[in-house]
């Protein structure tokens, strides 16, 4: 199976001098598609950097990021933006809905960005709320949804994108234990049926009914790589299993 | 769907309300201040200004208005004769003594001027007719002086430096910087009232000839007349101005208040417009995480200024020109000509938009963790 993203020998340094504390220290990782990855570890191992280096929003001190490919450490500013639009798709803890939009209104901004017409825009918004279940509600602000409804609009907006990897931070941390499933559910089906890489970041043990891989990273670097039986992840590659 | 920036700015009804409070505040507050300033300006030469010569004889020296000396009126029948003058006449401007009816005194500046010219006239007459004045002893006053100079109504009689006088007739809008109330009157009656001699006059108000070169006209007037100089309006209204503006005081204790003015309105702009940006910077940051380029947050951003800025200059400048038009029956004068109401909306979307650029670096440096914060 091809890797969507092969991070190799990464390293995350914040500040310098006596001040410096690395976050990263030589991660090798990579993310396939059809497969809903964990990313697990205690809070300071270097989880949320090592996503934010993988979503094209950080960069990294050194090492490798491949994305579909493409080598995106060394892109310029300019390129990262469209990088991210055309591979990426945010699924936040805390939502990141803009509170002065609709729900409808906050996939269409997604599809803005996409340059799609705006006739077009509230069609393909409205059909992916219906996706995620919230066909009622496309006029109604993020203040009048509940923690579940207001992820599953994120998730529509991330999808909106029709993204090759979907980063989720703590998707259910903010939710009751059926929005969490509900949720968890939805990215699981958005791996499996819909071809998509999808990470998340959690530490919620619920979560691993839902994954199909789990990473442990301490102190920066990858502890264990293992499937949700426990036991050591292979992945079939060309040659035979590794 | 409206533009993310509309409804950011209309979406919270309160922080609209607070931002448009500050940009509104700012508008009036250097609407006023700059209205003070050239209302301060045009009282200075506004007899001038209104006069409608082309040049004005003043006695050597003299620096402005109300400081002038008298020389002899021979130098009249010079001007007259000289090419390209189409009009001279002899025109008085002096301080004097107004004695109302009850027997107190104020200051007063008596304008003495040939009611059959169409030179040195008051204007906006609103009650009587300047040619009541060919009576003599007759004035015609300000309606904003009424009450300090002790008359109600036309018919009313006073003394001007003890020689009788019956008010003819009312003007609005005619101040003096002076605070001495203009008493406008014949010539000859103002001889009585300066008191000026007979046989001289403290100014001449010439009008060249239609087609003529100015300049040579000039050239003219300083050949045949003797001990004056020959001032354009606009010069003598500039030295005028200048004089009372920064020779004295009064004038720098203005500018200084208009420039604090806009200081302070900068201020608040800017505070105003980058509290509400970064409001809304989780939002930018979100929208950079999902691919948004620079150029859009910064045009959203920009849009939130500029639609702010027109709202508050919209509302601010109309509170504005109603202090205007009350100023017109209090103490001080605001004048706002259109090109400065014009000015100051630049000066609005300017001070919005730099704000504004203020915020967009702050954006531009978000920390991109921040997203995934809860």
């Amino acid at each position: 199976m091809q890797p969507i993203i092969e991070v190799r020998e990464l390293t995350k340094t914040y500040a310098e001098g006596a001040a410096a504390s690395r976050a990263l220290n030589g991660v090798d990782l990579n993310i396939y598609p059809r497969q809903v990855t964990l990313l697990m570890g205690p809070s300071g191992s270097g989880k949320t950097t090592l996503v934010s280096i993988m979503g094209c929003i950080l960069r990294p001190t050194s090492g490798s990021v491949k994305l579909a490919g493409r080598e995106v450490t060394r892109l310029s500013e300019k390129q990262l933006p469209a990088v991210r639009l055309r591979h990426i798709g945010f699924v936040f803890q805390g939502f990141n809905l803009f509170p002065t939009l609709t729900a409808v209104e906050n996939v269409e901004v997604a599809l803005e960005l996409k340059r799609v017409p705006r006739r077009e825009r509230r069609m393909r918004a409205g059909a992916l709320l219906d996706q995620v279940g919230l066909g009622d509600k496309h006029r109604v602000y993020p203040a009048d949804l509940s923690g579940g409804q207001k992820q599953r609009v994120a998730i529509a907006r991330a999808l909106a994108g029709d993204p090759d990897v979907i980063l989720a931070d703590e998707p259910t941390a903010a939710l009751d234990k059926d929005s969490g499933r509900t949720v968890l559910e939805m990215l699981r089906r958005l791996a499996h049926d819909k071809d998509r890489a999808v990470v998340i970041v959690t530490h919620d043990s619920r979560t691993l009914d839902y994954a199909d891989r789990v990473v442990d990273i301490e102190d920066g670097r990858i502890a264990a790589e293992r499937d949700t039986d426990g036991e050591p992840y292979l992945v079939a590659q060309e040659g035979g299993w590794k | 769907m409206a533009s993310l920036a509309v409804r950011n700015l209309f979406h919270d009804r309160v922080r609209l309300v607070v931002t448009l409070t500050g940009i509104i505040f700012a508008v009036v507050l250097v609407a006023v201040q700059i209205g003070l300033f050239l209302g301060f300006t045009t009282t200075t030469s506004n007899l001038i200004d209104h006069s409608g010569a082309d040049f004005w004889v003043v006695s050597r020296g003299v620096g402005y208005l109300e400081v002038a000396t008298p020389f002899s009126e021979k130098n009249l029948y010079h001007a007259r004769a000289t090419p390209g003058v189409a009009v001279a006449e002899k025109f008085i401007v002096r301080f004097s003594i107004w004695k109302q009816a009850d027997g107190s005194q104020h200051n007063c500046e008596v304008v003495g001027f040939d009611p059959d010219s169409s030179m040195g006239r008051p204007w906006n007459v609103v009650e009587g007719d300047v040619r009541s004045l060919k009576l003599p002893d007759t004035v015609i006053v300000d309606r904003f002086y009424q009450s300090k100079l002790g008359v109600s109504r036309v018919g009313d009689a006073v003394e001007i430096r003890g020689v009788r006088a019956r008010v003819v007739g009312f003007t609005e809008g005619i101040r003096t910087f002076t605070t001495s109330p203009l008493a406008f009157t014949s010539f000859k009656s103002a001889q009585r009232y300066g008191p000026v001699d007979q046989d001289q006059t403290t100014f001449l108000l010439i009008k060249a000839a239609p087609g003529w070169d100015l300049e040579r006209v000039r050239a003219g007037l300083k050949a045949r007349l003797t001990d004056v100089d020959v001032l354009t309006t606009r010069e003598f209204s500039g030295m005028t101005t200048n004089y009372w503006m920064f020779g004295t005081g009064a004038g720098v204790t203005v500018i200084l208040a208009a420039v604090l003015g806009l200081l302070v309105g900068v201020v608040v702009v800017a505070q105003t417009i980058y509290a509400a940006t970064i409001d809304h910077i989780r939002e930018f940051g979100t929208l950079k995480a999902m691919g948004a380029t620079n150029g859009y947050i910064y045009r959203i951003i920009l849009q939130q200024a500029a639609i702010s800025a027109a709202i508050g200059y919209g509302v601010g400048i109309v509170v504005a020109i109603l202090a205007e038009h009350s100023s017109r029956h209090g103490g001080a004068n605001i004048v706002l000509p259109v090109p400065v109401r014009a000015g100051l909306f630049g000066l609005t979307l300017a001070m919005c938009v730099s704000a504004a650029m203020v915020s967009i670096n702050k954006v531009t440096k978000i920390d991109p963790a921040m997203v995934f914060r809860g």
